[in-house]
């Protein structure tokens, strides 16, 4: 009889009739992964407790910051988080389609590649050091951009406030920037999946590269966009390092676009180790749980967008 | 009129991307410029100085960092490669959609969210902050791209080959580890060092768990430093020196990143 020495892992000796240790292995940690969102939820629902207890639905209702009084409304930071993810989706939106266009219709070849290494490389920034360059070459000069727009822009209400540089403004411009890859990389998805046989039937109608874009690409992928769109809102709405440098921390209404505020993930970060009290801190934890619900809503509407689009194509 | 249009819309695309790639190329070379004038051989000998003396480093970070993503590289390269496996070996079963569910759940969830979560589980139960909670916390946000992205890989083993496996009578466990794993053993290199390009720009999930120190420090279980938690710092405080060691920081932080994911691009789709 020869023996099975060759194996160094000879986990099937330990298998009885149907069973065996690395299967159990396997399944104990699907378990556990499993578990792990599950985790989340429930240590944020158990810290967010004394405050929900404490303070009810007037966390929702107010508009104060006083935690030396222990009163605490998020309705304004709650306001600025979807407000800098809906503004910097839409601004991200209109420099990444033309790029997506351009790099999957327009171009190809060597020219084509070297714009997806540079919006690699944008996208492997991390989001401290986009908030420190922000901090040193953005915020500086944000003012003068103020400026332009105040004049320019100034009846309307909200446009017409002291330009600062840390603020909203500086904030959206950074989220935009940090949005653009991603959304670049998923619409450049979105095209390839138009069918290759509509454009050249574009083409042999004799219509312009243009109206192929918008009478083709752009109807075919409008699901795909809404999508995009809720995906980005989330990556928008949980970022937090580049919010909690720029954005300069006053947890109340923006007066204008260009004053400083903050969202819920700035209050985390810049609050978290100084928080006092109990209630506080479990105040904190219920930002988070609003946060965690917040982006979870987002993500499936934009899942569920992309699966109805998928199961079509 | 109609060609003048689909031209200057051609133009129009083309500029985007221009502008974009020069907004990329300001943002490296400022980067560049402001890390090396202030990268020194201090820089990686010394520890953090208080503010006054000129001289002082980022070495504990340095050492933090590698302490602390390796540490986080085990537990999400060890729970991944089992997670991965399960989506392969059960895919179709009602626990693996679960699973595949949790994992784009657990995707989604804000990094500083994971931070207050492991602060709890982990930092409130030591009793004080450490670099062991600080790797938990960034196991937390890579786990989900390796278990998806191993998955993938798995799948891409050669079904020729898994079915000369099982006809010579080998079990299963032994098809995994002859064939399966070792079929993926580069794919699976390359997503880790891509996972860990990833967390190791990371900082939220670290600013409640590892916390930050001023002194070298060895013992995971003790708080350490970090390089982006450093930059984090040295950026929001109102001294020159520290704002340019928080610039080589971030240089030295890029360079480490950027080459990671400049070598491995080919794998990058896997992971999104």
């Amino acid at each position: 009889m020869f023996k099975k020495a060759n194996f160094l892992f000879d986990f099937g000796a330990l298998r009885l009739t149907n069973f065996s240790f690395f299967d159990l292995l396997l399944k104990l940690s699907a378990l556990f992964l499993v578990l792990l969102p599950v985790l989340i939820f429930i240590v944020l629902f158990i810290n967010s407790l004394p405050a929900i207890e404490h303070l009810g639905l007037s966390v929702f209702t107010t508009n104060n910051w006083d935690p030396v009084n222990d009163k605490f409304g998020v309705i304004a930071p709650l306001f600025v988080t979807v407000m800098v993810g809906v503004i910097s989706t839409i601004f991200g939106l209109m420099i990444s389609t033309p790029i997506a266009l351009f790099l999957s219709f327009y171009s190809r070849g060597k020219i084509s590649s070297f714009f997806s290494t540079v919006i690699d490389a944008l996208a492997s920034i991390p989001s401290v050091v986009l908030g420190l360059w922000a901090i040193f070459y953005v915020a500086p000069h944000i003012d003068k951009i103020e400026t332009i727009i105040k004049t320019l822009f100034g009846f309307i209400p909200f446009l017409n406030g002291t330009p600062s540089p840390f603020g909203l403004f500086t904030t959206i411009l950074i989220l935009t920037l940090m949005l653009v890859p991603i959304q670049t990389v998923l619409i450049k998805e979105l095209i390839i999946l138009v069918p290759k046989s509509l454009i050249e039937a574009g083409f042999s109608l004799g219509i312009t590269k243009f109206e192929i874009v918008k009478c083709l690409i752009l109807p075919f992928i409008r699901e795909g966009i809404i999508a995009v769109i809720f995906l980005s809102l989330a990556r928008g709405m949980e970022e937090t390092m580049a919010t909690a440098m720029l954005i300069g921390n006053r947890p109340f209404f923006p007066n204008s676009l260009f004053s400083p505020t903050a969202t819920l993930t700035s209050i985390i970060a810049n609050e978290f180790a100084e928080a006092f009290s109990r209630i506080y801190l479990s105040v904190l934890f219920e930002l988070g749980l609003i946060l965690f619900i917040l982006v979870f809503t987002t993500n499936v509407l934009a899942k569920l967008l992309l699966r109805l689009l998928y199961r079509r194509a | 009129m109609r060609f003048i249009i689909d031209k200057v819309f051609q133009i129009f695309t083309l500029s985007v991307a221009i502008f974009v790639s020069l907004v990329l190329a300001f943002i490296l070379f400022q980067l560049i410029k402001d890390g090396i004038s202030s990268l020194s051989i201090n820089f990686f000998t010394e520890t953090a100085r208080p503010v006054g003396s000129s001289s002082g480093g980022f070495k504990q970070a340095i050492v933090g960092s590698i302490i602390i993503d390796s540490l986080a590289m085990v537990i999400i390269v060890s729970l991944s490669i089992l997670g991965g496996l399960y989506l392969h070996l059960y895919s179709g079963s009602l626990f693996a959609k679960f699973l595949k569910e949790a994992m784009s759940l657990l995707q989604g969830t804000p990094t500083i969210v994971c931070g207050i979560c492991v602060y709890y589980i982990v930092v409130k139960q030591m009793g004080h902050f450490s670099g062991l909670a600080g790797s938990i916390a960034l196991a937390l946000v890579g786990i989900p791209y390796m278990v998806l992205a191993s998955e993938q890989i798995f799948n891409m083993t050669p079904t020729l080959l898994l079915e000369a496996a099982y006809s010579l009578g080998l079990s299963r466990t032994r098809v995994i580890f002859y064939v399966v794993l070792r079929f993926a053993k580069f794919p699976l290199l390359a997503i880790s060092l891509l996972t860990l390009a990833r967390i190791a720009g990371e900082t939220a999930p670290l600013l409640f768990t590892a916390f930050g120190n001023s002194f070298l420090e060895l013992n995971p279980t003790r708080p350490m430093a970090a390089i982006p938690l450093q930059i984090f710092i040295y950026a929001i405080s109102p001294y020159d020196e520290w704002h340019r060691l928080a610039w080589a920081g971030a240089l030295v932080l890029i360079t480490f990143v950027t080459v990671l994911s400049i070598i491995l691009g080919r794998y990058r789709r896997l992971g999104e």
